[in-house]
């Protein structure tokens, strides 16, 4: 081997090794992430901002989460979040009896970019895929995990939903014992039911659970691994079911009643004599493909009309 | 000078709007826009003239070769009254070639329909009841009676045709209560410890 030929191949290799060590991607399961985030704890204030259609929508919330468990501060009361439950200040709330565990998280897949500093904590980049489809940028906090920044895209690449936290401190005892103090509440239980008329899947979400509220509700719970839906199904409505401030929009060919908020969206139809109102955080592309999964939108026939008058 | 904005919000809604699908807040929106804003009334004329001239086009039948995938959905009700624009007619018609539902529908839609006006035409003179009781040849108060009775059937006739013609007002719907059987499902979700974006606040006062 000549000395030119030697140098060249000499310099290659350095090369490619500074090339590997200035970008430490490394491709991993989402669900490694998801388990380490499971164990943060923290409080601090987020941000969360969602464009769609031209629109929108921003909120500003108070965050404490300690063991899995999420307390929000409302204007005037506080509430609280977690393991099945929901509990407004003092007022008890709602818990489900029994759910399945969380949708297997292989639709995804995460590559840690790099690290990074965010409100000058040091942090660590990971872009998720959803095949070759950028899906979600986030950046976790090193020491605790917390996602600082969590960017939700749309299929087409736009930026659909932003949530950053503007500061973050790890969640002092006291939080604890404020979290814990909503134990005592008294709650209405939610039994989970076998039977359902909705789909098993939609779009590639798996439906988890179905429950079945004392007003004859089903709730059926829809998830991919990152994100969720439910969809109540309302029987005999006689009416499309209206949603305050609600849009008429356009979804996967049919016209539907749309409020986008900052942190989810709700869709309402009616079926003949039976109402549907779906709530989550999909994506719009996605809410379009779940749509499509899902009854569709279709007038009452004329024994239908008659039954929501006398019926 | 026309709020550009507004306008464009408007005009949106004009389509609807001229279906009487809007929604009430969307309604009062619309309304209130177009009683100052003389660009949007005259684009709604314009869109009411294109409505009735589409009225006044023929059946057209349904290329069966081709296939659209969309279910019009409730665009259906729009078809057989004539107020979808030619493209749209043409997108519809082309889908119910293809597909067996949406006649299905289209059919029960045209059946239902038929049966309401059918409904609206009863009047207490031309009632079938009232010559019947004629040509029986009872006596006067018999008549009054049946007249009555006549009157009673169309009124109720009318109600009904016009109640399941509009099909009730919508329905209340408690969000709150919807909202908090989500969060406390999603909150035993993996992607809830990531994204917490997805608690609703809906409810919290």
């Amino acid at each position: 081997m000549s000395r030119v030929r030697r140098w060249v191949v000499t310099l290659g290799v350095a090369l490619a090794i500074a090339v590997a060590w200035a970008v430490p991607a490394q491709a991993g399961d989402l669900d490694d992430y998801l388990e380490r985030a499971a164990d943060a704890d923290y409080t601090g204030r987020r941000v969360v901002v969602t464009t769609w259609d031209g629109r929108t929508e921003a909120e500003i919330v108070e965050v404490t989460r300690v063991g899995g468990v999420v307390m929000i501060a409302g204007p005037t009361s506080d509430i609280m979040i977690g393991e099945g439950k929901v509990a407004m200040d003092g007022a008890g709330g709602v818990a489900l009896a029994v759910w399945s565990a969380p949708a297997a998280g292989d639709k995804y897949t995460a590559t840690e970019v790099g690290d990074v500093t965010r409100l000058g904590r040091p942090a660590r980049s990971v872009t998720i895929y959803e095949g070759t489809v950028v899906r979600a940028r986030i950046i976790f906090d090193v020491a605790t995990w917390v996602p600082l920044v969590t960017e939700i895209y749309d299929g087409d690449g736009d930026l659909f939903r932003v949530a950053a936290f503007t500061d973050l401190e790890e969640v002092p005892g006291q939080a604890v014992a404020a979290v814990r103090n909503h134990e005592g509440d008294a709650y209405d239980v939610v039994p989970r039911v076998d039977n359902s008329t909705l789909p098993e899947t939609a779009a590639g979400y798996q439906r988890l659970d179905t429950y079945l509220g004392a007003d004859g509700i089903a709730h059926g719970f829809y998830g991919d691994g990152l994100f969720s839906f439910s969809v109540f199904v309302v029987p005999a409505v006689g009416a499309t079911p209206q949603l305050d401030g609600g849009d008429v929009r356009s979804l996967a060919g049919h016209r539907y009643g749309v409020v986008v908020e900052a942190h989810e969206v709700w869709v309402s139809w009616r079926h003949g004599r039976t109402g549907y109102i779906l709530v989550g955080d999909l994506p719009p592309d996605h809410l379009e493909l779940v749509l499509d999964d899902l009854p569709a939108p279709k007038a009452p026939n004329l024994l239908e009309r008659f039954f929501d008058l006398f019926g | 000078m026309a709020d550009v904005s507004r306008c464009r919000a408007t005009e949106e809604l004009l389509s609807a709007y001229l279906d009487g699908e809007l929604l009430p807040d969307e309604l009062a929106a619309a309304v209130e826009h177009l009683d100052g804003c003389e660009t949007c009334i005259v684009t709604m004329r314009q869109l009411g003239e294109v409505r009735a001239a589409v009225r006044l086009l023929p059946w057209l039948e349904p290329p069966a070769e081709t296939y659209v995938g969309l279910h019009p959905g409730d665009e259906l009700s729009a078809y057989l009254d004539g107020e979808l624009t030619t493209a749209e007619v043409e997108l519809v018609t082309t889908h119910l070639g293809s597909c067996h539902d949406c006649r299905n529908e289209l059919h029960d839609l045209d059946a239902a329909r038929t049966a309401v006006r059918a409904l609206r035409r009863v009047e207490p003179a031309s009632s079938p009841v009232a010559p019947a009781a004629a040509a029986m040849g009872r006596g006067r108060h018999r008549r009054r009676l049946t007249l009555a009775t006549a009157a009673a059937a169309a009124t109720t006739a009318m109600v009904l045709a016009i109640a399941m013609a509009t099909g009730g007002g919508g329905a209340p719907l408690d969000r709150a209560s919807l909202a908090t059987r989500h969060s406390a499902r999603t909150s035993v979700e993996a992607g809830f410890s990531v994204i917490p974006a997805s608690v609703s606040l809906e409810g919290v006062p």
